[in-house]
């Protein structure tokens, strides 16, 4: 058995463990960040009590960073699968808050 | 904190090198961009100086004589008269008309002060191409183009936030830079030219990503507005304040005098130059007249505008600069990203800031490299991918500059009277890139930055002297002297070409040296990992 010192020598030499590559983040914090992004950044600005024409313009000028936010994400969690289930969980919960608002309220 | 930065360091590592490339291209061409017009003028040497627009109730008067009687049966008319940042610096006039088979046909014409046709000249893409060039590119349809210009900026502003978070001590490091020791001098030169222009570097990508929203974020009108076949009319009308144009009654009536009506317009702007008039229906009863300001004069992208009824000259309605809601926020930054408002001083700050993001870039791509090769062990060989970026880089960074100076140097050598001359002039910029990314994949990487940046530098700096051998717009006729005028607009380009060149120089000067002493500090590191000790440098 290793003493502590060796095991900490061993670990310097071989560095900490590589990161592997990032398709499977990049994928996730594009395509369902994008859905994300979109219904997220909707849905607030609709529920703003403002007028539509205004709520998009308001929605072209977060969405980008929302979207960044999201992209983040998708590299900060633990895991790519982590990073889909939270994205698509916001998004899915933002995508029934829009729907309700347009379908109950606007309606 | 410590895991965020490493994924941060890790995401910024992959963003940055996925679309580096396309990113560098798209610094370069958009920070030439800022002198697009005097790069226009630059390349069109036998064209008469700008008008002068001190009256411009004459100026307008004479275009639409002109613009009336070249098409009397026109649907609009268009008139500009140039500003300092115009397209065209003459007085210019445009107009469509509807066929019989419903297509509509476009004509237009630029003016003297004098009312005389100003001639044709050569044939040119100018600075607009590579305006054009730096968000819809070349080869691919524009609105493709606009797509992935959205993606990569999308892919830059990430890259600065996790570039942001990466950084530990962002203070410390804009006073640091260590020269002269390989990896650690490419990681101080990206820190310190990334910190010093960090505000540019947010204002332009976010700008640049607010531009293409309305293609890229379509979801967020589905979201407002539902699916319809109307969408992109009822947006077009209620989100961007377009208007369709209003139905001709046939009934002719004469169009009133404009003169009154730009005095007016004049009055009711102050300070703000009148630069624009469009008429809509002319000759009939529902003619519209809109007499406009200038989008140089604000910082917002926006334009005031006051509209008259086109037969009795009646003021219908006055649309000032829009200062509220989300508009204006867009109009700020999409005006910030265009900088038409700038003055020379500030122009010329956009412009180095644009290059810095270039060179931000470029130092980025070359550190990877740098990194994965000092992870190289003794007897190690370099993954295929490492040794293609490497010499890719050389053929992008340099190549590229190589390629937009051989754009100039086409439009001062291919034969004036050529057949589809501007884009051929285009042909040779991506001509000589493939010849450069060849040259580079070909010769050894160091040998290939030391060839292509002494190539960079010599044809930047012989740009002046092609000049003089080709047209009299050389500086030494340009350069405002005691006595002489001058014209800065045509001598700047000459001095900038002149001052990169001397760049570009500096930077062969320090690869040939390197050249020189190939890998001492390698060689030293890899004896150390193979346990001998490294020969004592010598005293001088």
């Amino acid at each position: 058995m290793l003493k502590p010192a060796e095991v900490s020598a061993q670990k310097k030499k071989k560095g900490p463990a590589a990161k592997p590559r990032p398709w499977g983040r990049l994928l996730v914090g594009i395509f369902p960040g994008y859905i994300a992004a979109s219904f997220i950044t909707s849905a607030f600005t609709a529920l703003l009590p403002i007028h539509r024409s205004e709520a998009s313009l308001l929605g072209l000028l977060l969405v980008g960073l929302v979207f960044v936010a999201l992209f983040v994400y998708a590299f900060a969690a633990p895991s790519w699968k982590r990073a889909l289930r939270d994205i698509s969980l916001f998004g899915l919960i933002s995508a029934a808050l829009l729907f309700l608002i347009k379908g109950v309220f606007d309606g | 904190m410590n895991a965020l930065r490493q994924s941060m360091s890790w995401m910024h590592t992959w963003t940055g090198l996925l679309l580096g490339w396309v990113l560098f291209f798209m610094f370069l061409t958009g920070s030439a961009a800022y002198y697009d017009t005097e790069i226009d003028r630059w390349m069109k040497p036998e064209l008469p100086p700008m008008v002068d627009v001190s009256d411009p109730v004459p100026l307008f008067q004479l275009a639409l004589d002109h613009a009336k009687e070249a098409a009397p049966e026109a649907d609009n008319y268009f008139i500009r008269i140039p500003t300092s940042r115009s397209y065209s610096p003459y007085v210019t006039a445009r107009w469509s008309m509807t066929l019989p088979d419903g297509k509509r046909e476009f004509d237009n014409v630029a003016l003297l002060a004098d009312g005389s046709v100003v001639p044709e000249g050569r044939d040119t893409g100018g600075g607009q191409a590579l305006y054009r060039m730096h968000w819809a590119f070349h080869y691919i349809p524009a609105s493709l183009g606009e797509i992935f210009a959205g993606f990569a900026a999308f892919f830059m502003l990430a890259a600065i936030v996790s570039g942001i978070i990466t950084h530990k001590k962002i203070f410390t490091d804009f006073f640091t830079l260590r020269l002269g020791k390989g990896q650690r001098s490419w990681l101080d030169s990206h820190n310190i030219i990334s910190v010093m222009s960090l505000p540019y570097q947010i204002m332009i990508t976010f700008s640049g990503l607010i531009f293409v929203a309305s293609t890229f974020f379509i979801p967020i009108f589905l979201a407002q507005y539902g699916v319809s076949n109307d969408l992109v009319k009822t947006v077009s009308e209620e989100v961007f304040g377009f208007s369709e144009s209003v139905a001709r009654t046939g009934e002719p009536v004469e169009l009133t005098d404009i003169a009154p009506l730009i005095a007016e317009t004049q009055a009711i702007l102050g300070n703000e130059p009148v630069t624009r008039l469009s008429i809509e229906n002319p000759g009939d009863a529902t003619a519209i007249i809109h007499v406009q300001g200038s989008f140089s004069e604000s910082i917002l992208r926006d334009i005031s505008s006051v509209r008259f009824d086109g037969a009795s000259g009646e003021l219908q309605s006055i649309s000032p600069r829009t200062f509220e809601g989300s508009m204006t926020v867009i109009d700020t930054f999409e005006g910030l990203h265009e900088a038409l408002f700038a003055g020379p001083v500030l122009r010329m700050l956009f412009f180095i800031s644009g290059l810095m993001g270039g060179a931000m870039i470029a130092t980025g791509l070359v550190l990877w490299t740098k990194k994965r090769r000092q992870k190289l062990k003794v007897g190690d060989k370099a993954e295929r991918n490492l040794i293609i970026i490497e010499r890719m880089n050389v053929g992008v960074i340099a190549g590229l500059s190589i390629a937009i100076a051989s754009y100039f140097w086409a439009n001062r050598l291919l034969p004036l009277d050529m057949a589809n001359r501007a884009d051929w002039e285009l042909h040779s910029l991506f001509l000589v890139w493939l010849v450069t990314l060849i040259h580079s994949l070909a010769r050894p990487p160091q040998r290939a930055w030391t060839e292509q940046l002494i190539c960079a530098a010599v044809i930047f700096a012989a740009i002046p002297l092609l000049n003089a051998f080709t047209t009299s717009i050389h500086l030494g006729n340009t350069l405002p002297l005691p006595g002489r005028p001058g014209d800065w607009a045509l001598a700047g380009v000459d001095l900038w070409m002149l001052l990169i060149g001397l760049t570009f120089g500096y930077a062969a000067r320090i690869s040939m040296k390197k050249q020189a002493a190939p890998g001492d500090k390698i060689r030293t590191r890899r004896k150390k990992q193979a346990g001998e000790t490294p020969a004592p440098v010598p005293a001088e």
